[in-house]
């Protein structure tokens, strides 16, 4: 119980950002996404934000983690629903 | 009673497993560029190279013919011996049909299917534009990234390789335009909480779905084994087979070629290699069986090839860039277009619409655009160099290829 009222507490800072690219068909995921990175590169290093890509198009499951771990972040994937997915960049 | 509700479990165990194994995750690229390559040395002992847009433009002829246009006395569609065909029930028609259904059983199998809308009514014209663009150049050079490319080098021309340097040209100018469009727009971002769950079909749902689409293909496979050829049946079989493989390994020319643009990531480029390669090796064989000696010059029309074409002429460069640029613009090549219909892009279905449109365009251009551009000298490899000196500079072409972009890969 403390330790989750600790981790709240760190969290307060923490933005979450959700970009929605369902419909989007290849480049316009991937692109789209790099650029949103980019825009918050420094506040993303610092961990300052957390972006969540909700995505519907198969290939940007591999591409947009693939893109965002060259650039040194960290990614998650998970299924939210059918052909639905949210990708993770921190 | 109970044992045998055990065994019914077990069994459904079992084969949801085996399910899990071919949709669960998706197919390394490789693979699927093995099957493709595979797949097409099948179709073409079957009847001929893989190919979509000679098929799908008769259809833009025959909706025309039935509105009331002369279209069969138009010289595109005269030099098409099969426009005089019943509608839809010929091979290629077949496939074509072939290919979205089975990317739409696989999609759905892998719960990978939805219907997409897109953002707003400006993709869908830009969808339309680019599918207008790709319809006028696929048929410039007699093919579309299939038949002008992934057939015709195999079939040792060298108009394929053209085409493959101005797909890559068109498709460059594309990505560039996306970017600078997207640039200039913000892209869209809200707190978490707000965006709203949309009503995707659950997996039960999607099972059920897939299997609607497997009664439908072996009603179809019925449909065609009572009213056509045999023949016809096993390419309509083909064609599913190929729209489960590009479905499942995301087998497509537009992210081959945003992938190596902007990520230095070549997996789909090297996997269009290996198609390559493997039906080179099998076209070849089959063509040496129809025609030993190559000296005779051009490919005799038993050999059923017709994607080679003249390199020195402006129609596979100037095509394949118009093809590139609009397969970027609609999001799917030929084949990438039909496989996304089966995945349920709206998007895509509007930019088949665009091709349908652009096939009008270039019909009613072929009168003067044949005599006074498109008939030229073909090149076909065996000609000069005989059978081994063509097979191994193909071979070999394509090989350094696949080198370089590895080294390009590696370098970034």
């Amino acid at each position: 119980m403390e330790h989750k009222l600790a981790n709240q507490h760190t969290e307060e800072e923490l933005e979450e950002e959700a970009i929605d690219l369902r419909g989007d068909v290849c480049p316009y995921p991937l692109i789209m996404a790099i650029k949103r990175v980019s825009e918050v590169e420094d506040r993303l290093r610092a961990g300052r934000i957390v972006l969540k890509f909700i995505v519907d198009h198969p290939p940007s499951t591999k591409s947009i983690p693939r893109e965002a771990k060259k650039r040194g972040h960290q990614t998650e994937i998970e299924k939210t629903g059918a052909a639905e997915w949210v990708i993770t960049v921190k | 009673m109970g044992n045998n509700r055990k065994m019914k479990m077990r069994m459904r165990e079992a084969l949801r497993e085996d399910l899990e194994k071919i949709f669960g995750k998706a197919w390394p690229a490789w693979l699927g560029g093995l099957l493709v390559g595979m797949f097409n040395v099948f179709e073409y002992i079957i009847k001929k190279p893989w190919g979509i847009t000679s098929a799908t433009s008769r259809w833009s002829g025959w909706i025309l013919n039935s509105f009331g246009v002369d279209t069969p006395n138009w010289l595109y569609f005269q030099q098409m011996k099969t426009f005089q065909n019943i509608p839809f029930l010929y091979d290629g028609d077949a496939i074509n049909v072939g290919v979205v259904l089975g990317a739409f059983i696989a999609a759905s199998l892998s719960y990978e299917f939805a219907i997409r809308r897109a953002r707003s009514n400006r993709v869908y014209m830009q969808a339309f534009a680019g599918g207008i663009l790709m319809g006028y150049g696929a048929r410039l050079c007699n093919g579309c990234n299939l038949g002008a490319l992934i057939c015709s080098i195999p079939s040792l021309s060298l108009s394929g390789w053209i085409f493959w340097l101005g797909l890559a040209l068109g498709a460059y100018i594309g990505i560039k335009f996306i970017v600078w469009q997207i640039t200039r727009m913000t892209v869209s971002s809200r707190p978490m909480s707000t965006t709203e769950k949309r009503s995707g079909l659950n997996e039960q749902r999607q099972t059920i779905i897939g299997l609607t689409g497997i009664l439908a293909a072996v009603a179809i496979t019925l449909f065609y084994s009572y009213f056509t050829k045999a023949e016809v049946v096993i390419l309509f079989l083909i064609g599913l087979a190929f729209g489960v493989i590009v479905q499942r390994s995301r087998f497509c020319f537009v992210t081959s070629f945003k992938d190596v643009f902007i990520s230095r990531d070549a997996t789909i480029f090297k996997a269009i290699i290996i198609a390559m390669l493997v039906a080179t090796i099998g076209f070849s064989l089959i063509m040496y069986k129809l025609v030993p000696d190559p000296s005779i010059g051009e490919l005799p029309a038993h050999a059923k090839i017709n994607n080679i074409g003249s390199p020195f002429g402006i129609p596979h460069l100037v095509g394949g860039i118009l093809f590139g640029l609009g397969m970027t613009l609609a999001g799917g090549c030929a084949s990438g277009t039909l496989y996304r219909m089966g995945e349920g892009y709206v998007s895509l279905w509007v930019a088949f619409l665009g091709t349908l449109v652009g096939y009008v365009f270039i019909a009613h251009n072929w009168q003067w655009l044949y005599p006074n551009l498109l008939e030229g000298t073909k090149v076909w490899l065996p000609r000069y160099l005989g059978w081994g000196g063509s097979v191994f500079l193909t071979l070999s072409a394509l090989m350094g290829v696949y080198a370089l972009i590895t080294y390009w890969e590696a370098s970034g």
